[in-house]
């Protein structure tokens, strides 16, 4: 393990652009965001294949079915509020008729930061997760997140990929596999605590696991990797063999990471605390200070646990 | 490429009520429905399906239809039945629990679907993706995608008018069942759409105004439409309700049940006993 701060979105245009190399049907579909979404490397090397429409999201979406119609690959690229946010009905229509197109939805939560609450998705994943057949992918890191993409290409479903915007440290060693449907145990020094976190809040709840276990308190920590479909085997095991469990997520506490491990482990009988933005919105600051405010750094996470005592 | 023709007009003339009659008889037994819609629209895709494009189970290189106004699905399932996708009972069925035949064109349910359409606004897109990725794929097909009314009103149709005349889509036909009715009544009461061949053309499309229901003049409008280098719709005027006296130009025959005694007195219109 290293403490190398790479954003995951630096690697969004490089890998698409090994698997266009090899996939000639592969095309980027892009909303005037490009720079942002890192898809330069792309566009540089497959012009033909990377399409531009404008601050026109629904039509990108639209269009791209019709691609997929046609045979074609398409990868739509841009802000997740732009994506799922504007384009929910587009993406359930191509769900709907069993269209594999890929979503890669950037700038998650707080990632955003200082563009405020008006651009933080929180709600995102509750979005996408409740579209029937969609696969929700959540890579935790820049080398986790080139292997979302190639997975989430290569899978025959709807794919939509949760990819970081800011810098987080590298956990994985290479190489990196992503298994859909498959969670990491990433971290275990016991079975009294279960975290389950994804994305950019891996790094933060095995810090906390870390100084738990240093206080007598054994810990996991899995990295949920896709959050749709849910790798239920591997949870209900850790979920029935813990003694509090409690998940972390750059998300809402409605609906998303908490949502999904919550609906699992009500089967079980066995309550989760939830642990991500409240029920409210952003506000512009940056991305650290956002996660403080919110109770997302690691001494806010810790702090948080005092509620499985109450 | 000029399509080879597979039935005369001729024949649509005569098969016209038949049709009609089929339309009414699929809202009929469901209970629930668009007839007017349905009914402005069927000799658009007559002359489309039947008449003009290559649709058959054996045609070589298939055309497609997005029926963008997915609401009007009983006039589709229809000309497939002309075409020999589907028996005539099944039609019947459209609706009904456990039925090929959902309330809106699905191409998992009913393979002879090519393109799965329901909501307004989102049929031009669609259509526009699958026209540039057939040019990409060096193929002659042709696409044509049929909006109503409502999909004017939806923005995202006028995002999708903007990328098929930047992305040069000359495969790309647009007809316009223009019948000026939605829902609730008149376009103009509902939302001012016009002046409409303006906007078409301040988008970059190439227009034409036709009669929806004159099959010589929907053939001449496809021929220009086919040859044009820039997009091209087809403002077609059809009548909300065509061919049953007291369902057009009235939006109440917009979304309804057909009961017994109307559906005996429509198919009485249309020469049908």
């Amino acid at each position: 393990m290293t403490t190398k701060m790479i954003a995951p979105r630096d690697t969004i245009g490089r890998t698409l652009s090994e698997i266009g190399a090899k996939d000639e049907k592969l095309l980027v579909l892009d909303a005037d965001l490009g720079r942002s979404t890192r898809l330069t490397d792309f566009e540089k090397r497959f012009p033909d294949r990377y399409l531009q429409f404008g601050a026109a999201e629904q039509n990108a979406i639209g269009f791209a079915t019709g691609l997929a119609y046609a045979g074609w690959h398409p990868v739509f690229v841009t802000f997740t509020m732009f994506s799922i946010g504007l384009g929910w009905t587009q993406i359930r229509q191509a769900a709907y008729a069993g269209l594999p197109i890929k979503i890669i939805a950037t700038h998650p939560g707080f990632d955003i930061g200082p563009d405020g609450g008006t651009h933080q998705m929180l709600e995102d994943i509750a979005l996408a997760r409740v579209i029937p057949e969609i696969e929700v992918l959540s890579p935790s890191d820049v080398l986790e997140t080139e292997a979302a993409i190639m997975a989430g290409i290569k899978s025959p479903n709807l794919t939509f990929i949760r990819v970081g915007r800011q810098p987080v440290p590298i956990i994985h060693d290479p190489p990196v596999e992503f298994p859909i449907g498959k969670a990491e145990l990433i971290f275990n020094s016991g079975k009294d605590f279960l975290f389950i976190a994804d994305g950019s809040m891996i790094f933060e709840t095995i810090e906390v696991a870390k100084r738990l276990t240093s206080e007598g308190y054994p810990c996991r920590v899995v990295n949920i990797r896709t959050i749709k479909p849910l790798d239920a085997d591997l949870l209900t095991h850790l979920i029935k063999t813990a003694k509090y469990t409690a998940t972390v997520e750059n998300h809402s506490v409605f609906g998303g990471l908490g949502g999904a491990i919550s609906e699992l482990a009500s089967n079980l009988g066995k309550p989760v605390l939830r642990i991500g933005s409240p029920d409210c919105f952003g506000e512009s600051a940056n991305t650290i200070t956002l996660r403080k405010l919110h109770g997302l750094d690691t001494d806010g996470i810790y702090k948080q646990l005092q509620r499985l005592f109450q | 490429m000029k399509p080879s023709v597979n039935v005369s007009l001729d024949y649509l003339r005569k098969r016209a009520p038949i049709l009609r009659y089929r339309i009414l008889k699929m809202i009929h037994y469901a209970g629930s429905g668009h007839p007017g819609g349905s009914l402005s629209v069927i000799d658009l895709l007559a002359t489309i399906m039947l008449a003009w494009g290559q649709f058959g189970p054996h045609a070589r290189l298939k055309d497609w239809l997005v029926l963008g106004k997915g609401h009007a699905s009983p006039a589709y399932y229809t000309i497939l039945c002309e075409l020999g996708y589907l028996d005539e009972e099944e039609l019947y069925t459209y609706r009904q629990a456990g039925s090929r035949l959902q309330g809106h064109p699905d191409r998992r349910k009913l393979p002879a679907v090519q393109v799965t359409t329901g909501h307004l606004g989102q049929g031009l897109s669609i259509a526009a993706g699958i026209a540039f990725g057939e040019k990409m794929n060096q193929r002659e097909s042709k696409v044509y995608v049929v909006l109503g009314d409502g999909d004017l009103h939806e923005g995202q149709t006028w995002e999708a008018a903007m990328a098929a005349s930047h992305y040069k889509l000359d495969n790309l036909v647009c007809l316009l069942d223009w019948n000026r009715l939605s829902q609730h009544g008149p376009i103009e009461k509902i939302m001012e759409v016009e002046p409409l061949e303006e906007k078409w053309r301040a988008f970059g499309w190439n227009t034409m105004i036709i009669d929806g229901h004159d099959y010589e003049e929907i053939i001449r409008g496809l021929q220009i439409a086919c040859e044009s280098e820039k997009p091209f719709i087809l403002l077609c005027q059809t009548i909300k309700g065509k061919g049953v006296s007291f369902m057009e130009n009235d939006p109440l025959w917009h979304s309804r049940d057909l009961p017994f005694d109307i559906f005996e007195k429509s198919i009485k219109e249309l020469g049908i006993e």
